[in-house]
């Protein structure tokens, strides 16, 4: 869109799961948030909150089961509805995917070096350019000695170098956007330090905007600058992530805060939510958050409370924000 | 026989080595995963075990559960030596020592409904008043652990993964142990379902007095429940001591460097090369470790306790 500056725009998210005989599942409900050239987004929220679903959709990557309503631009362009081999075409072009798993990733039986270069050849680089393509992104992605473990085999890397492989094959093409998947879950937290840091090189170096699924605030607020934190597949509170973890306002980012260990605390017990997050099927009128919020009233199990900003920058959506600890001193949100 | 004093669980100069098979693919070098490790855990206490992948933290704990080849060394539990038990000793014993995994899913048989997964082995041990009472005992166990009483009849597919490793848990304390290894047991959760289960399990450990050997690699949530920390790397123990001393007033370069990961600081411990490192004449760390000078690649150091209680292996400490 014409003097549009952000890369990727998403209005009114909507993702319904179809099982025979069950009703749909909507995983994720009016989710919209912007992403401008070089920033890292959050998206966050415990298993179930639609932070994937919706991070699977912007990609193009539901399963046929799944439909996604409302609108996905990337760089003004409509990717919902999309014919499949354009969308083909524009992922792995545009749009490169990090996810959770490495190993799960990568084809075990070929050499790291030709999995990014494949990368490269099905977009248009012919054979030669591929390879130099590939050392290039694989050097970027802090990859020691790219040349001579071009030829390595996923099993001979640690799991470290197996991710770093993973996002030099989502970055061989230069995306605009970058999509991360709980990146860094599965590595030892020594090696997570390394991954997060490349991230920034990405963003700053080449441009690449970043959206982060994560549900660890912590490691979001190092790596991102803005965050939107999801509950049941709608948004709960956005804002910078630096500001999330230091004055978090909605009742459940407070939750998610106060649950994580924080080091040099000694021994004790650590923030608990009770409960679970609602199953994507059931109904509830009000806020989805209401059957566990500490906070909730009448009015929150009747009415879903919609995104209001109660400080520049800083989005909640909550019925209760007068009273909830850390938002006294904030302006009263209309009812 | 039965202590009733002294720790609970003593394991003594444990070496763990595995060798690669016979066939086509055997006659390799054998790895020692666990070297000479030395550890206590006493009664209603907490041992916190971390390091990084391939660091030994796992193998040590499969070998307490008699699931890793020892080589040497002893495992005494409560007077009892674990090692070279024959498989009939092994079960008795399975009454006193039970494990939580971190993937639940592993350990659950899908077809078989959480209630019969509960009793399935106090019942064929025919344990206290299981065979009679499994229904009620299965139910109780699980309202203790979180689950509602319906639970009994549904299927490990149709939880969560919080809810599995609740169902674990439950299994695990079915036979009424007195330990646990817990080998990651919330690295597969999200933040907030991590912290429900690390809770719960310091409630049963006050509760039941059971004593844990809590293996992981965030220090941020071992810190929660450990008493005592034991840092390895490449197979061997580099620091051991209470758990505020360890992270309070670390000496090992590498427990600083893990406790400055976990801070989220910027220093970049170089990768691991944790099999490399069993081949160096000196200290295994040293390759790595910022505080290194020549003198640490000729000898290899001992654990030397610095302070009371608190032990370290380092070149610069002997």
């Amino acid at each position: 869109m014409e003097g549009d500056p952000a890369i990727l725009e998403v209005r009114n998210l909507r993702v319904e799961f179809r099982a025979r005989g069950a009703a749909p599942a909507r995983a994720v409900d009016g989710v919209s948030f912007s992403l401008f050239p070089g920033e890292g987004l959050a998206l966050l929220g415990e298993s179930g909150s639609g932070k994937t679903a919706t991070a699977l959709a912007v990609a193009g990557l539901l399963p046929p089961a799944a439909r996604a309503t409302g609108s996905v631009r990337l760089a003004g362009r409509e990717l919902l509805g999309m014919p499949e081999g354009e969308m083909r075409r524009l992922r792995g072009a545009k749009i490169g995917f990090v996810f959770q798993e490495p190993s799960a990733a990568l084809n075990p039986v070929l050499p790291v070096g030709a999995q990014v270069a494949e990368a490269a050849r099905l977009h248009g680089r012919d054979e030669k350019l591929a390879r130099h393509n590939a050392l290039d992104a694989l050097r970027g992605s802090g990859f020691p000695d790219a040349a001579a473990r071009f030829g390595a085999f996923p099993h001979e890397l640690s799991g470290g170098l197996r991710q770093r492989a993973c996002i030099a094959m989502a970055v061989v093409n230069r995306p605009d956007l970058l999509i991360a998947d709980e990146p860094t879950s599965a590595l030892d937290v020594s090696v997570q330090a390394g991954i997060l840091e490349l991230f920034a090189e990405l963003r700053t170096g080449f441009d690449i905007a970043l959206l982060l699924i994560t549900h660890d605030l912590r490691m979001a607020a190092r790596t991102t600058d803005r965050g939107l934190v999801i509950y049941a597949g709608r948004a709960a509170e956005s804002a910078r992530t630096a500001e999330l973890l230091e004055r978090p306002i909605h009742p459940y980012t407070q939750a998610l805060v106060a649950a994580l260990p924080d080091l040099g605390s000694g021994r004790g017990r650590l923030g608990e939510i009770p409960g679970m997050v609602p199953s994507a099927r059931e109904v509830l009128p009000g806020c989805r958050f209401a059957p566990r919020c500490p906070a909730a009233a009448e009015v929150c199990r009747r009415q879903a409370p919609e995104m209001a900003e109660v400080l520049p920058g800083h989005w909640v959506a909550c019925w209760q924000i007068g009273s909830v600890k850390g938002a006294e001193a904030l302006p009263e949100v209309r009812l | 026989m039965t202590e009733t004093t002294g720790p609970l669980l003593t394991v003594r100069d444990l070496v763990v080595e595995y060798r690669p098979g016979g066939g086509l693919f055997g006659g390799g070098a054998s790895f020692r995963a666990a070297d000479r490790v030395t550890f206590a855990v006493e009664r209603g206490r907490t041992l916190g075990l971390v390091g990084e992948s391939g660091s030994g933290k796992s193998t040590v704990g499969r070998a307490i559960l008699g699931l890793a080849p020892v080589e040497a060394g002893s495992v005494l539990f409560d007077g009892i030596e674990l090692t070279g038990l024959i498989p009939a000793e092994r079960r008795r014993l399975a009454t006193r020592i039970g494990m939580l995994f971190q993937d639940p899913y592993g350990s659950l048989n899908p077809r078989m409904a959480v209630g019969e997964a509960v009793w399935e082995a106090p019942v064929a041990s025919g344990s206290g008043e299981w065979p009679v009472r499994r229904r009620e005992l299965a139910e109780e166990l699980l309202r203790r652990v979180g689950l509602a009483a319906d639970a009994l009849e549904r299927h490990p597919h149709e939880f969560s993964g919080g809810q599995r490793q609740r169902i674990a848990l439950a299994r695990a304390l079915a036979m009424g142990p007195e330990f646990l290894v817990l080998d990651e047991p919330t690295s597969a959760l999200d933040v907030s379902m991590a912290a429900q289960i690390l809770n719960l399990l310091g409630d049963l450990q006050r509760e039941r007095g059971l004593a844990y050997l809590l293996i992981g690699h965030d220090l941020a949530l071992v810190e929660k429940a450990a008493d005592r920390i034991a840092v390895m790397y490449a197979g061997l123990i580099v620091e051991e001591g209470e758990a505020d001393a360890v992270l309070g007033r670390p000496r090992h370069p590498y427990t600083r460097l893990l406790l400055e990961a976990a801070r989220g600081g910027r220093a970049r411990i170089p990768p691991a090369e944790m099999r490399g490192a069993q081949a160096l004449a000196g200290c295994r760390f040293a390759p790595r470790c910022p505080a290194a000078d020549g003198g640490c690649e000729e000898r290899a150091p001992e654990l030397i306790e610095t302070a009371p209680g608190h032990a370290v292996r380092c070149p610069r400490f002997g």
